[in-house]
């Protein structure tokens, strides 16, 4: 049967950032794809020469708006651990509390965009509302709803009181309230059944032979979660990882949504353990010396490493994100896959270019 | 978390990854750092919630070609093309190689301190890929397009 190439992106209504693929049709069918990325490559790894190691925080902020806070946080331990800093206890918690929050409202942000790729905008808009109240939770905590610079190398900048974590935790039990009614839909809705069950399959053996991360890997029966490992203050709360074995787009829907509702719970956790203390170490000296510090982003582990000299000036930062890992599964699904699917095979590893593109 | 580093010859590199592939240890990524010499830091994870411990196997070059993992960890040639791009760093049979277009940056090795000033000449040949693995993948697609996956139907509870 004779091949057609097809162009998808770097522009396309699905995506938000630019991405290009070649996508090698038989038919209606996608034989092969070849990504190509780095339209919107900033450097921002190098930018570490030029900014001292405590101003880079804000750069790494700036490498995703979705999960900002927990570019921030990889950065800060990264070089925590080279200086051998202990974090209080209270900064921890408060760090694990804000990781949650963003993957609440990672994953609300990417259920609506999901919907809306499969056409049920109601969906989207119902998913988006709820998002917004996660927005108001981090308004009313750091002062900024994208982008809040609350972390800081030895611990974090800003106290919850008591009075706005109760406040917090009767906010949460709301929006668990209304997801838990929504979340319905992308269970037993059959117009979302028939987009997702059984697309973009990607077995268990699949996954792990092609390095995938977060809830792609999840959503594929690997039950890996950096959390387990106990970075800040999960060691000290009760969750275990979520997967499904199904590994197709709905099971990966699946593992985002029961994520969700585990957030909400893990934060909960965080609210009733809190301990009293300092927030943030004194940080005195310079870093010299490298660490490979790993944690988990909504979307998946993400990778930072940090080398110094012991000066100001960091001499490498390197920062492996999960998208970046996702795309070798991604083009594996795309495969025999049909033509009319490859936008939600896209979605389906919730792909941050930005960050991809750090 | 525990972090292990071994710094090996480069001509061993293929070897000690395949003890890793054996073990199966799950590629991290490669993390390249460049001042006078350039170092390759391959990293992984025993996939094992448990194990904390980091290993990385580390290489040192100066202008030498090395030999591409991707044969091993197939998905290792992201990071290969990367590095080859931005560092500058030899990498021979990657298996799918974008011959320094994976990105669209105007100046050439960027992250290598000691590249010489130059920019980016467009090539048409934008992908190229070793026969080796595009038979591979022109016989796994003959097979795979044979087995259609049977739909579930209904819903799921």
């Amino acid at each position: 049967m004779s091949r057609t190439v097809i162009p998808f992106g770097p522009q396309h209504p699905v995506l938000p950032e630019p991405i290009h693929l070649d996508l090698v049709l038989e038919d209606e069918k996608v034989v092969e794809a070849i990504p190509r990325i780095g339209y919107v490559h900033r450097g921002l790894e190098l930018l570490v020469q030029k900014k001292d190691f405590k101003q880079y925080v804000f750069v790494a902020e700036r490498i995703c708006g979705i999960c900002s806070f927990m570019h921030g946080m990889g950065y800060c331990c990264a070089i925590e651990n080279i200086m051998d800093i202990k974090v209080p206890e209270r900064a921890d918690f408060l760090r694990t509390l804000w990781s949650e929050l963003s993957r609440m409202h990672s994953h609300m942000l990417w259920l609506g965009l999901w919907a809306d790729a499969f056409g049920f905008e109601s969906l989207f808009m119902h998913s988006w509302r709820l998002r917004e109240k996660i927005l108001d939770i981090f308004e009313q905590t750091t002062g900024g709803r994208v982008i809040f610079s609350v972390c800081e190398i030895g611990g974090v900048k800003k106290d919850i009181d008591a009075e706005t974590l109760k406040n917090i935790s009767s906010k949460i039990d709301e929006i668990k309230k209304d997801a838990l009614e929504f979340s319905k839909v992308f269970y037993k809705d059959k117009t979302v059944a028939v987009r997702t069950v059984d697309v973009g399959i990607l077995t268990k053996e699949q996954a792990f032979a092609l390095g995938a991360v977060g809830p792609m890997a999840r959503g594929s029966g690997l039950s890996q979660d950096l959390r387990s490992t106990g970075y800040a203050a999960y060691g000290q709360v009760d969750f275990e990882p979520i997967f499904e074995t199904d590994g197709d787009c709905y099971a990966r829907t699946a593992v985002r949504i029961r994520e969700f509702f585990q957030s909400a719970d893990i934060i909960k956790q965080c609210i009733g353990k809190m301990p009293e203390g300092e927030i943030r170490q004194k940080v005195t000296g310079k870093p010299n010396g490298e660490y490979f510090m790993r944690l988990e982003q909504p979307r998946g582990e993400v990778l930072y490493y940090a080398k110094a000299n012991g000066t100001d000036f960091l001499d490498r930062v390197r920062v492996r994100t999960p998208t970046f890992a996702n795309i070798p599964a991604m083009l594996e699904t795309l495969k025999n896959s049909q033509l009319a699917d490859v936008p939600l095979l896209i979605l389906t590893i919730d792909p941050c270019i930005s960050c991809t593109e750090r | 978390m525990q972090q292990e580093i071994t710094v090996i010859d480069h001509k061993k590199l293929l070897e000690t990854i395949s003890f890793y592939k054996q073990k199966k240890a799950r590629l991290i990524a490669i993390t390249a750092s460049s001042k006078e010499n350039t170092e390759l830091s391959y990293s992984f994870d025993a996939n094992d919630t448990s194990n904390t411990v980091q290993k990385i196997v580390r290489i040192n070059i100066t202008n030498e070609t090395i030999d591409s993992i991707s044969e091993i960890y197939p998905y290792a040639f992201l990071y290969e093309n990367e590095i080859k791009e931005l560092f500058g760093v030899k990498i021979k049979n990657i298996s799918l190689d974008f011959d320094g277009n994976l990105y669209k940056v105007s100046k050439k090795e960027a992250f290598n301190p000691n590249a010489k000033e130059e920019t980016f000449k467009k090539t048409d040949k934008t992908v190229s890929q070793t026969d080796k693995s595009s038979k591979k993948t022109e016989q796994k697609d003959n097979k795979s397009s044979s087995e259609k996956p049977a739909k579930k139907g209904g819903q799921k509870k």
